[in-house]
């Protein structure tokens, strides 16, 4: 293993270890909550890297994946009576079928054609979901979904500490997936597809390929994190399709870093910590994230992976090298 | 050249027009089994843009057909051509900077031969092309120019094309480095690969192709061994204009 891949291991697991041993030292049932819904935040925001960072591919397509996990997970749980683990499964599996179908518009598509194209295709799915109401509950929503158990044990039991571990344990689980993807030849091709597309067709590299597979590879526990949080929250309701959704997640995203996979899943956490904090502040709060998004990005264009890289390279060389670090994000 | 063994590379009447600009017209050559083809021109005589028809980087050929040792690539997807053992270089250096220079190299390799049993390693790429150990394990983008250069070589080389075609590689190097390209040169086509040198700097362009195709304005001027290449008044004026023209047949 090389060392920078010991690194992200590292940090990975560190991260991992604070988490899962902070419910011991006791935090409130709402402050876990938010945990859970970061939790799943950093899923699909650090999946989306991966078309939107590493692939170079504008595609917003990317939250309706997960909305369509959420749905996915409610029809087959509690429409068809799939056991619930399963469900979780296929969530994922729908999220790849969708991946799958709008990737063939866009692969002959450059630049903001593909914006419009993949972000069309989020609202196309929110109207199929509130027409097809016999099936989707409509503007409605499904309620009273079935939600995750072992054996007798109700995950919602004992304050939803199983949501806290089986979404941190998803989270963990798709970090390393990501890292796998993009350290292998596979994620090196779409890098290069990204840094110099001719370059990359000249040595052997197929566009359209690497890119169906780059949005099906993004899709797989983005609509996981739909069916962990349809199972957590026991409904899907179309609110799921709303901007605020997408903020958030490209917010986590850009703060975090493109292209480093752990900064998005760092700064969905983050984030989720600071509006929990700044509750009490209502509308005010949205008005002082951004300006942390855009101070943040200002400074280190790099995002929060970047300036933390930066503090640890000044830390252990004791040189300053956090300038440096700001525009080399560790890859 | 025996009938048995068909050319590397038969280009027939290529063709690419920009607007009215039409860049290559007419062109034809072929390039035999382990030759190095040089092809010369001035400045805008379409020498880039036939790399691009040939290899369908960036775009593919008005008209024309191009048979790679026997088959009939011209239909044939860019990336596919370079699996089929066609490989270019680029006039700029360009490498996947966010790559070391191992995994660039590795790159190709995975995605390059249809039969990935035909390739070099990567470590005979990088001997080949000249690349110090040190600089393979950099990322390609911090490596020099000249290193970016034979990275951009061993990337295509790694593949062990048939054909390797390489765009003006020596501009902008110094006179030592310009050598150590000519021995890469030399011992890439001694190890089987046919090459096809686009260069400005015509001493080195002299001193290692067999065969040289002159262009201006996207047309063939002559073709033949340098010698008679550097006498041909039609090449003199191709270069000089008829000015330059007058001038040497004056003298
Ligand atoms: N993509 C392009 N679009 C329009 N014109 C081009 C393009 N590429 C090359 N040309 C034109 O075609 C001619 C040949 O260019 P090029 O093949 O780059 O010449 P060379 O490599 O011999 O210097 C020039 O006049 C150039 O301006
Ligand atoms: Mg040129």
């Amino acid at each position: 293993m090389q060392r920078r891949d010991r690194t992200f291991f590292a940090l990975m697991a560190a991260g991992a270890a604070a988490l899962a041993l902070l419910p011991l030292i006791g935090v409130d049932a709402s402050f876990r909550h938010f945990l859970i819904l970061a939790f799943i935040y950093a899923i699909v925001a650090s999946n989306w890297d991966l078309t939107l960072g590493y692939g170079g591919i504008l595609n917003f397509a990317h939250p309706a994946f997960f909305e369509l996990g959420v749905y996915g997970y409610a029809i087959f749980a509690s429409t068809l009576e799939v056991e619930p683990w399963l469900a979780l499964l296929l969530a994922g599996g729908v999220a790849v079928i969708a991946a799958l179908m709008i990737v063939l518009p866009v692969l002959r598509l450059r630049g903001i054609y593909v914006i419009l194209v993949t972000f069309a295709f989020g609202q196309i799915c929110l109207q199929i979901v509130l027409s097809q109401s016999q099936i989707t509950g409509g503007s409605q929503g499904m309620v009273l979904l079935p939600g995750l158990q072992l054996g007798d044990w109700s995950f919602a039991r004992d304050g939803r500490m199983g949501y806290y571990y089986a979404t941190l344990l998803l989270l963990v689980l798709s970090t390393i997936y990501l890292r796998m993807v993009v350290r292998s030849s596979f994620g090196r091709s779409i890098q290069a597809l990204r840094d110099n597309e001719y370059y990359a067709i000249s040595r052997g590299i197929s566009v359209s390929r690497q890119r169906i597979l780059t949005m099906a590879a993004s899709a797989v526990f983005t609509g996981m994190a739909g069916g962990m949080y349809a199972a957590y929250l026991r409904v899907a309701s179309p609110e799921v399709f709303g901007l605020d959704f997408l903020i958030i997640v490209l917010s986590a995203l850009l703060l975090g870093g493109t292209s480093t996979i752990l900064g998005p899943v760092m700064a969905a956490i983050l984030l989720a910590i600071l509006s929990e904090w700044m509750m009490d502040l209502g509308a005010w709060r949205f008005l002082i994230l951004s300006v942390l998004i855009v101070g943040v990005l200002r400074f280190y264009p790099g995002g929060l992976y970047a300036l933390i890289e930066g503090l640890a390279k000044w830390a252990i060389s004791g040189r300053a090298a956090v300038r440096r670090g700001a525009r080399s994000p560790l890859k | 050249m025996s009938q048995s063994e068909p050319s590397v590379l038969r280009v027939e009447h290529a063709r690419k027009a920009f607007g009215s600009l039409i860049a290559v017209n007419d062109v034809s050559f072929s390039v035999e089994q382990g030759e190095i083809f040089g092809i010369a021109g001035p400045n805008g005589s379409g020498k880039s843009t036939l790399f691009n028809i040939i290899s369908g980087v960036p775009f593919a050929a008005d008209a024309g057909r191009f048979i790679l040792a026997g088959q009939d690539v011209t239909g044939l997807r860019a990336h596919l051509r370079f699996r089929r053992g066609l490989a270019r270089t680029f006039q700029t250096e360009t490498a996947f900077d966010c790559l070391s220079v191992e995994e660039n190299i590795d790159l190709a390799r995975v995605y390059g031969p249809d039969n990935p049993e035909e390739a070099y390693g990567v470590a005979e790429a990088l001997e080949l092309s000249k690349i110090s150990r040190h600089t393979a394990e950099m990322n390609a983008g911090e490596i020099s120019v000249f290193d970016k250069k034979k990275l951009m070589i061993a990337t295509a080389v790694v593949a062990r094309p048939k054909l390797l075609m390489l765009d003006e590689p020596a501009a902008g190097l110094t006179k030592t480095e310009i050598d150590e390209l000519r021995e890469v040169i030399v011992e890439l086509n001694r190890a089987g690969i046919s090459i096809v040198l686009v260069e400005h700097v015509l001493p080195l362009l002299l001193s290692v192709a067999q065969r040289v195709l002159v262009l201006n304005q996207g047309e063939e001027v002559m073709t033949g061994p340098p010698d008679e290449m550097i006498k041909d008044p039609r090449v003199i004026e191709a270069y000089l204009g008829r000015k330059g023209h007058d001038r040497v047949s004056a003298a």
